[in-house]
């Protein structure tokens, strides 16, 4: 797990700058970061070196974690932090670093060789040497986060991962925690980061066998043939689990990032979306389209609505639906089996597995699968003690469960057993003084 | 381009440019080209049936392909142009005849029931091979261009020509969208794919190829290469290729441009003569209030970037006016075009009246093109040399639509062809079919 | 030296070849008015013909052969990175007529000669054909299209097919009357696919009347000021900028120019450009500001260079365009945002006023496709920011890496 914020002034490790920052402790966000080499076995079989960024856990960058992965740790920015910095440690066999695309300058300068840029900020040295970056004014948004050095082979190599900072944090009408505003007047229930990422295995064998730089056998990338093609570091395979989404409400904030160097073109099977932003900035006005064009190095934001009432079969009940890029001959795993690569598939959780996902479902927790609701709330019954609907299970609420006892009225019937009995009391007393709910039906909560 | 070789390819593809002149000239002299309307089949049930076939490209190459026929008739590139009107319900039928499982899906159209699918494929349930049949049945809810193409195997399948439109027209006559941004005179669709034809030999031979090594190397409009786009629909020679590609229109007119983008590649799409207005993406409008303000959202530009999957719907006009010169070769005195002509013979404002201030060259420091009138004036024609031009009877203005990655202006390693086609704007009076 | 010979004997045809279209009554022939010598420069500011088009400027340029270095010198190991044989265009504007097939011939420049013009301007531009004198086998004709002119007429978009293009010894000039300001571009349309990757084409765009408005005029809130410059007609200052700079994106394929010069069939089908460049350079050359003269013939056929430089505050111009026949390439300003204001020449605003400009780091850039975007430096530090492909494999200048399409943005407090 990321370690969001520093509960601690390290002073082995502040500068001056991040002293300053840290003193506005609710305003700052620091990691610790470390790359080096790991390995992706790919669905055919082919293990392919790669680079990757991992988390220092101990965060003091004295030793090797070897935890690296690509994509790298996606980099959390809770709202209303404004400062964020990362150190980063290099077990690579070469100088490299860390930039974010999107925000401003993290305030070091670039790295210069032979009147060639080397890197594009300051550097950590081969082999455990240590760099510190602080960006102020950091932007909310979805940005991709690459090494500055060489990108040309270090970013194919696999140093990319998500940074993402919110605008404001907080549920706003969802039952489940995770929600905010990404962008003025963008709200969301939950967010999901789509990355796409492409690998060339010429150039990861390449530079395994220290065949890749100038007087090698490979001295540039510019014969790029990508053969394998992810989505979050994984290309499809069979038996390959779908994406769960549809914990939290009906507005659903996709991130799409490519840190391939060829343009992906994401559609989500059956469905529109809201295209909402790019490159972390707010569209002037929001585009209605079932496909988003990913370019490289792009990052787009998307709402996707999951209207529990326009949800077709089997999608409601659990059912998958496809996630794809429409540049099909990428869906491959660098053979001719078939589907592969940059395919997926999106599955609505249902927690308490009554085959009703929890977006449509008017009693989470519980399985509940008749669904009933008598009153017409959105909260099922199970979860409905709130007999008179003033959205609080309490005293006023007890003349009518009397009431619905005496008559076998359904409204006390909370189990839908077809009685009210000592069990349905039970229920009433277990929720009393609670609020009714929860229902993920979206509209529940405004009743 | 003048080695031995390259003149020899050259000579084989002037013949073809030749062929196409003396059929084009057949075709301007009937006015029977370039019909104002897309090509396709109406109603509400379809019958298709996925099949295997053959296309001829604009080098002379036969490519193997993959397709969907219609009522069991050839196979077809694109597959037909399926055009319904908002409100209906569609049912599509497919039988598959090839020898791997296939189905359709709809991009854009949000309540597709699957009925009879002999098994589940990526996208969109299967006919099985060899005899499968499925039913697919949808409401043409929200106007628009759209497409199809096979849910199964997806990239193969797209790649090997399973691919068509979906136009769904709105009640409103003339009109893109409901909405009267959407207006427009004359409407074409200009269905953009390519193929490598390295793939479709090896599949013909029997062979999985790996697509992640795919290689385009024909580029297509309505399913052929220039200059076949510059021929009518459903000429007997190309009979699995029914759709041409040429469009006509006149000044002050609106076209719309229906694209789609069908292959696995992103083009990049250049109207001579204009810019364009976008209307619409993926079958919505650009609008800055949705519902209310109509299509006032989109740009307007001069290369459409068309990406795999996506659609666009653009209206394009052409003037003629500010050009400092009379379009029309008027002399000061004359009177105003009836038509449409910005004009007040009295006003300097104007271009009327006006002559082209530089003399154009002698015929002989000069090339002419087979589209060339011989006058720089809409609607006339003028003296050229014995064998040049000839194709443009009318005088119109021709104007080249094509892909500004030149690269994708060959076939094979012919060039010119590739993903081109003509705008024509002809002169006020002359009729467009 | 074998090279050398051939080249020489290659000449010598060329100059027969050349001396047969004079015998066919080859005529240099600039069209100008006010231009009393033929030169392409306007010197009689009383002469009818200028009164009668007092807005008139001229330009002349030949079409023809020359060479270009690319950036790769740790492959050369020289001065000068690999040589290339190209097509392109070279400006001959005040030459005298007798001179410019002499002055034009092996003298094409990459990108050709840019092309800035105001609105309300009447360009007359010259078009010769020199010829190619390295392949004087070739008797091909050149157009000049100036891409994304609107409402065109097809006798000057100079697109052959539908036209007419100048053969060899021959000049035509085109008549534009300028309209519209933003970032064009132009390249001879004669066999597209083979004339463009062999290098002719280049930078066009045109500046906004607005530029022009009386001091203190105001438009609507924003005050005008002699010396502003906008990118469009904006009426509201919204598109205002200090500096300009064109950046224009194009690739070559190395094999493909070699087979040209050896008079090989020509690799359309695999055609892979390997050296990608901004205006005409691969980095590091693209940060060189410098003028380079090619190692052939030591004509200075790349005198553009990439770099961006402003003052801390300014609100810098990118006209960005893409010439590339093979590639779509993302032009990505990582620190410095991008305020893209208008593309394919067109401000952009919806048909009912709507701004629809937006901000952003990167811009996708076909073939054919051009963006105005504004770089505001108000919030950025003093220092040197990057401008480069997210194609990262065309940070490549052919075998060579860290190269490419890639130029700095200096900020100067």
């Amino acid at each position: 797990m990321i370690n969001f914020i520093s509960k601690t002034v390290n002073l082995a490790l502040a500068s001056i700058l991040a002293l300053a920052f840290l003193g506005l402790e609710a305003n700052a966000v620091e990691y610790w970061l470390s790359a080096g080499t790991t390995t992706l076995t790919m669905p055919d079989g082919e293990v392919i070196q790669m680079w990757g960024y991992g988390e220092d856990t101990d965060q003091d960058l004295s030793t090797v974690e070897g935890n690296y992965s690509v994509p790298g740790p996606e980099l959390k920015v809770p709202a209303g932090d404004t400062t964020l910095t990362i150190h980063l440690r290099n077990d690579l066999p070469v100088p490299s670093s860390l930039m974010i695309a999107g925000q401003p300058a993290d305030g070091t300068a670039p790295t210069y060789s032979g009147g060639r840029v080397l890197s594009f900020n300051d550097e950590a040295g081969a082999n455990g040497g240590t760099v510190t970056y602080t960006w102020a004014n950091v932007r909310p948004g979805t940005f991709l986060y690459t090494s500055a050095t060489n990108p040309a082979v270090q970013v194919q190599m696999g140093l990319y991962g998500a940074m993402v900072a919110v605008l404001e944090d907080g549920p706003l009408c969802g039952p489940a925690p995770g929600g905010g505003t990404a962008y003025p007047g963008i709200i969301f229930d939950e967010d999901l980061t789509l990355l796409f990422s492409e690998i060339d295995p010429a150039l990861h064998e390449a530079v395994a066998a220290d065949d890749y730089g100038p007087g090698k056998a490979i001295t540039s990338t510019v014969n790029y043939r990508p053969l394998y093609f992810l989505i979050n570091g994984v290309a499809k395979e069979a038996g390959s689990n779908p994406i769960e989404i549809g914990s939290g409400g009906d507005r659903l904030l996709i991130r799409f990032l490519n840190a391939g160097l060829e343009t992906a073109m994401p559609v989500i099977q059956g469905f529109y979306m809201q295209l909402v932003a790019d490159d972390g900035f707010p569209m002037p006005f929001p585009s209605e389209q079932y496909s988003v064009m990913l370019t490289a190095g792009k990052t787009h934001d998307a709402i996707f609505s999951l209207l529990c009432d326009s949800l077709p079969e089997p999608i409601s009940s659990t059912g998958t639906f496809a996630v794809f890029d429409r540049r099909a001959h990428r869906l491959t795993n660098n053979n001719a089996a078939g589907d592969g690569g940059m395919m997926t598939e999106f599955t609505l959780l249902d927690q308490d597995g009554e085959s009703i996902v929890d977006i449509c479902d008017n009693c989470l927790g519980v399985a509940n699968p008749a669904q009933v609701d008598t009153d017409g709330d959105l909260f099922g019954n199970f979860c409905d003690t709130d007999l008179n609907n003033d959205l609080y299970a309490d005293f006023g609420d007890v003349p009518l469960m009397v009431r619905a006892f005496i008559w076998q009225e359904e409204a006390g019937d909370f189990n839908s057993d077809g009685s009210v009995n000592f069990y349905d009391i039970a229920r009433f007393l277990d929720l009393f003084n609670t609020t009714p709910g929860p229902s993920g039906q979206s509209n529940a909560n405004h009743f | 381009m003048k080695t031995e070789t390259d003149t020899a390819l050259r000579h084989v593809s002037a013949l073809r440019r030749i062929a196409a002149s003396i059929l084009m000239l057949a075709g301007l002299i009937v006015g029977g080209t370039a019909q104002a309307v897309i090509s396709g089949t109406t109603g509400v049930n379809f019958d298709l049936t996925a099949k295997e076939g053959y296309v001829s490209m604009g080098d002379g190459a036969t490519v193997y392909i993959w397709g969907y026929a219609l009522d069991g008739g050839n196979v077809q590139l694109p597959g037909p142009t399926l055009i319904v009107t908002e409100g209906e319900t569609i049912t599509v039928t497919l039988h598959n005849d090839l020898a791997e499982a296939v189905s359709i899906t709809f991009p854009g159209q949000t309540d597709v029931t699957t009925t009879g699918a002999d098994s589940e494929g990526y996208l969109a349930g299967e006919a099985a091979a060899t005899g499968g049949e499925v039913t697919y049945t949808f409401t043409a809810t929200r106007p628009g261009t759209y497409q199809y193409h096979s849910g199964s195997n997806v990239g193969l399948q797209i790649e090997m020509g399973l691919s068509g439109a979906l136009i769904i027209k709105p009640n409103a006559m003339n009109q893109a969208y409901n909405h009267p941004s959407t207006a427009f005179h004359q409407e074409y669709l200009f269905f953009l794919q390519e193929l490598d034809p390295h793939i479709h030999t090896a599949v013909e031979a029997g062979l999985t190829p790996n697509l992640a090594e795919r290689r385009a190397q024909y580029w297509l409009i309505n399913g052929r290469s220039g200059p076949d786009t510059f021929f009518d629909d459903n000429i007997p020679w190309l009979p699995t290729q029914p759709y041409g590609a040429m469009a006509r229109t006149h000044p002050n007119e609106t076209v719309l441009m229906r694209v789609v983008g069908a292959g696995l590649d992103v083009h990049s799409f250049h109207t001579h003569g204009a810019n364009f207005r976008v209307l619409a993406r993926d079958g919505r409008m650009r609008e800055t209030i949705p519902g209310v303000s109509g299509a006032d959202a989109g740009l307007s530009d001069f290369t459409l970037t068309v990406a795999p999957g996506q659609t666009y719907d653009a209206t394009w006009s052409w003037r003629g006016e500010d050009l400092g010169w009379d379009i029309f070769g008027h002399a000061p005195g004359d009177p105003c075009e009836p038509s449409g002509e910005e004009c007040d013979p009295a006003s300097p404002i104007y271009d009327h009246g006006k002559a082209i201030p530089v003399w154009l060259p002698e015929q002989q420091f000069l090339t002419f093109g087979g589209f060339w009138s011989g006058s720089p004036f809409l609607g006339q024609e003028g003296a050229l040399p014995v064998g040049e031009g000839g194709l443009n009877l009318d005088g119109g203005y021709f104007y080249m639509w094509h892909s500004h990655i030149e690269a994708e202006l060959v076939n094979f390693d012919i060039a010119p062809g590739g993903m081109m086609t003509m705008m024509i704007v002809e002169a006020p009076g002359v009729p467009i079919p | 030296m074998k090279r050398v010979y051939g080249m020489a004997i290659r000449m010598v045809l060329a100059s027969l070849a050349l001396m047969f279209a004079t015998g066919a009554g080859a005529d240099v022939f600039v069209q100008c008015p006010g231009d009393t010598d033929g030169d392409g420069v306007i010197d009689d500011f009383t002469d009818p013909e200028y009164l009668a088009h007092p807005n008139a400027v001229c330009m002349s340029i030949t079409g023809g052969d020359g060479f270009i270095n690319m950036a790769d010198t740790t492959v050369t190991g020289g001065a000068r990175g690999r040589q290339l044989y190209m097509f392109g265009f070279a400006d001959v504007t005040g030459v005298p007529p007798l001179d410019v097939i002499d002055v034009g011939t092996t003298a094409a420049e990459f990108p050709a000669p840019s092309i800035v013009v105001n609105e309300g301007e009447e360009l007359y531009l010259t078009l010769t054909n020199v010829g190619m004198a390295y392949r004087p086998d070739l008797d091909d004709p050149h157009t000049v299209h100036w891409h994304g002119y609107a409402d065109a007429a097809p006798v000057f978009d100079g697109l052959p097919d539908v036209s007419i293009s100048v053969h060899m010894g021959g000049s035509l000039t085109y008549y534009y009357q300028v309209r519209g300001p933003g970032t064009y571009m132009y390249h001879c349309h004669v066999e597209a696919t083979e004339h463009m990757q062999m290098g002719m084409l280049g930078q066009l765009y045109v500046k906004a009347a607005q530029d022009q408005l009386a001091d203190g005029t105001n438009l609507n809130g924003f005050i005008h000021h002699d010396g502003y410059q906008y990118a469009y007609n904006d009426g509201d200052g919204s598109t205002y900028y200090d500096v300009d700079f064109p950046i224009q994106m194009s690739s070559m394929d190395p094999e493909f120019h070699d087979a040209s010069e050896a008079t090989q069939p020509l690799p359309f089908a695999l055609m892979n450009d390997t050296y990608a460049m901004l205006n005409g350079r691969g980095y590091p050359e693209s940060i060189n500001t410098a003028e380079l003269a090619n190692t052939e013939n030591g004509v200075v056929s790349q005198q553009q260079n990439a770099l961006v430089e402003a003052n801390a505050g300014e609100k810098v111009l990118l006209r960005i365009s893409n010439l590339s026949i093979t590639e779509y390439f993302t032009l990505m300003s990582p620190q410095i945002p991008m305020r893209v204001v208008g593309v394919g020449a067109s401000q952009l605003r919806g048909t009912g006023g709507a701004d629809l400009s937006y901000k952003t780091n990167s811009v996708n850039v076909g073939g054919g496709q051009s963006f105005d975007a504004i770089l505001d430096t108000d919030d950025v530090a003093p220092g040197t920011y990057f401008l480069y492909t997210t194609n990262l494999n065309f940070l490549s200048n052919n075998t060579e890496e860290r190269g490419g399409i890639m130029t700095e943005i200096v900020i100067h407090p």
